[in-house]
């Protein structure tokens, strides 16, 4: 299925309708889902109102892992099968993921500022998150930082991949080092079991985050198309002038 | 047996060219004044100097050791040597090694010999000042083996330190979680104490897959 | 509607709610004009110089 897209006109055909249904279904979701979130969701026994802003903030760890992943599986088949925009995706996918990552960083600072009384934590999630974004901003820094793209393709493939096997590795030190240095706590609401009027609005808002994913990436790579086109194409008038 | 005779000429090369470009001199500066300084900036509280004291050893070697890595492969780059090293009959993989032990031999060694002054300065007990070293030299294997594959995927880029800094990061953070923390109960457990086992982890996994790393980026660095 | 609303101006954690509501408009909103505006100059430059 995927050496299906690897051919770029095909892409580009499928992306020309896939792109603004996809955004069109992000912009229904939210204009859905921030609602429901921000108003008819009821507020959490314990938590109170700031539940609220668990609708903004775990969608975007979800995605932000997701995203990360989904750039390892492309870096994966850009190396290893040689897939024509395998590393078109990956990275048009990594500023999204980033944002996400930042977005949920926030997201979570001030979700803890109600719970914890702290801006910061340095629990196993926020600080694996917060090293995902470095991850991300590295990632990004690289493609960059090199000329030749055929190169910084492969290099930032193999970045990501190294990425992808410590991003578990870090997790595990940051939850040992805390189980280290205090009891065990809850730190969130999520100890107990979400009920079915947070789980859905929650469901819904994880599937817009996805189809706003689906069209900036659908978009990102439609313009790296286009970039390398118009790339070619300036080199193929130097070359003949 | 001329593949490890071609590595260890690798590992002696290394090692007299770092010796021969001011060898430690510069990370070894950065560590006596970074542990000077941060000192000076906390206040002569014994206690918060005893608390800080292990972490801020760690954080000075990590940076340290992240200062000689921009250097690493920038030099055998420009001269062409890298290219040469794909025709010896030795994998990759095992020469990237080799740099990597003879950094280690030769900044390594002395950066952990310097934190034993240091330990003591930060109020760490004697008796623990050994298994700190110690921790600090297995850690330092951890460093410059994700630092060789920083090295490796910067290798082209003009003033790649900063850039090497920010994709090693993330790498560095388990090693240094694991040895602050088994550094700080050095005093009481020595080389017992929790997370030196994973830090030991950390480093097999930086001295094994560090070079396998660096390796495939240095394959697309060349032609 | 205006009751709930109310109630949760009134709580003690809307000063940490409104803002992230904010931010996540901000972010999809950016993240999308960026997107269309680096779109279309590349699909502009394919056009002209291709």
């Amino acid at each position: 299925m995927f050496a299906w897209f690897a051919n770029p006109d095909r892409f580009m055909r499928l992306s020309a309708w896939a792109l603004p249904i996809a955004a069109a279904i992000a912009v229904l979701l939210f204009s859905i889902g921030l609602p429901w979130s921000f108003l008819f969701a009821p507020a959490d026994f314990r938590q109170g109102e700031s539940v609220r802003i668990m609708f903004i903030h775990v969608p975007a760890a979800w995605w932000a892992m997701g995203i990360y992943v989904f750039m390892g599986v492309a870096s994966l088949m850009g190396l290893v099968w040689k897939h024509a925009l395998a590393d078109v995706a990956a990275r048009a996918a990594a500023p999204i993921g980033a944002a996400y990552a930042a977005l949920c960083l926030i997201t979570g600072s001030f979700w803890g500022a109600t719970t914890w009384g702290t801006w910061w934590e340095w629990d196993a999630r926020l600080t694996s998150m917060l090293v995902l974004f470095l991850t991300y901003l590295g990632y990004i820094a690289l493609w960059a930082a090199i000329e030749d793209e055929q190169r910084a393709a492969r290099l930032t493939a193999i970045l990501c991949l190294g990425g992808l096997l410590n991003i578990p590795i870090v997790h595990f030190s940051v939850d040992w080092w805390n189980s280290l240095h205090q009891p065990a706590s809850i730190l969130r609401s999520g100890g107990s079991a979400m009920d079915a009027s947070m789980m859905q609005p929650l469901f819904l808002m994880a599937f817009a985050y996805l189809f706003a994913f689906i069209a900036l990436l659908f978009a990102g790579m439609r313009t790296h198309v286009y970039r390398r086109r118009a790339l070619a194409a300036a080199l193929r008038r130097a070359r003949a002038t | 047996m001329t593949m490890w005779r071609t590595v260890s000429a690798v590992f002696r090369r290394d090692l007299r060219l770092a010796w021969a470009g001011g060898g430690a001199a510069a990370p070894l500066g950065f560590f006596a004044c970074a542990t000077t300084l941060v000192p000076l900036a906390v206040g002569p509280d014994l206690k918060t100097l005893a608390l800080i004291g292990p972490p801020l050893l760690w954080v000075t070697v990590a940076l340290a050791a992240l200062m000689i890595l921009e250097r690493l492969f920038q030099a055998d780059l420009e001269d062409g040597s890298l290219d040469q090293l794909h025709l010896v009959d030795a994998p990759l993989e095992f020469i990237v090694a080799a740099k990597g032990a003879a950094l280690w031999t030769a900044i390594g060694l002395p950066l952990a010999l310097a934190s034993l002054p240091a330990a003591l300065a930060l109020q760490t007990p004697p008796h623990a000042t050994i298994p700190v070293a110690i921790g600090l030299l297995i850690g330092l294997a951890a460093f410059i083996g994700f630092g060789l594959f920083g090295a490796a995927l910067a290798a082209g880029v003009r003033r790649g330190g900063v850039l090497i800094a920010i994709l090693v990061l993330p790498f560095f953070a388990p090693p240094i979680i694991f040895g602050a923390a088994a550094a700080s109960k050095a005093a009481s457990e020595g080389l017992g104490a929790p997370g030196f086992l994973l830090l030991c982890g950390c480093a097999l996994a930086g001295v094994a897959l560090g070079p396998i790393g660096a390796a495939a980026a240095l394959r697309q660095q060349t032609g | 509607m205006n009751t709930a609303l109310s109630e949760m101006m009134g709580s003690e954690h809307w000063p940490y709610i409104w803002p992230c509501y904010v931010l996540a408009i901000a972010v999809f909103a950016g993240l999308a004009v960026r997107a269309a505006m680096k779109l279309d100059h590349w699909k502009k430059r394919a056009r002209d110089d291709g």
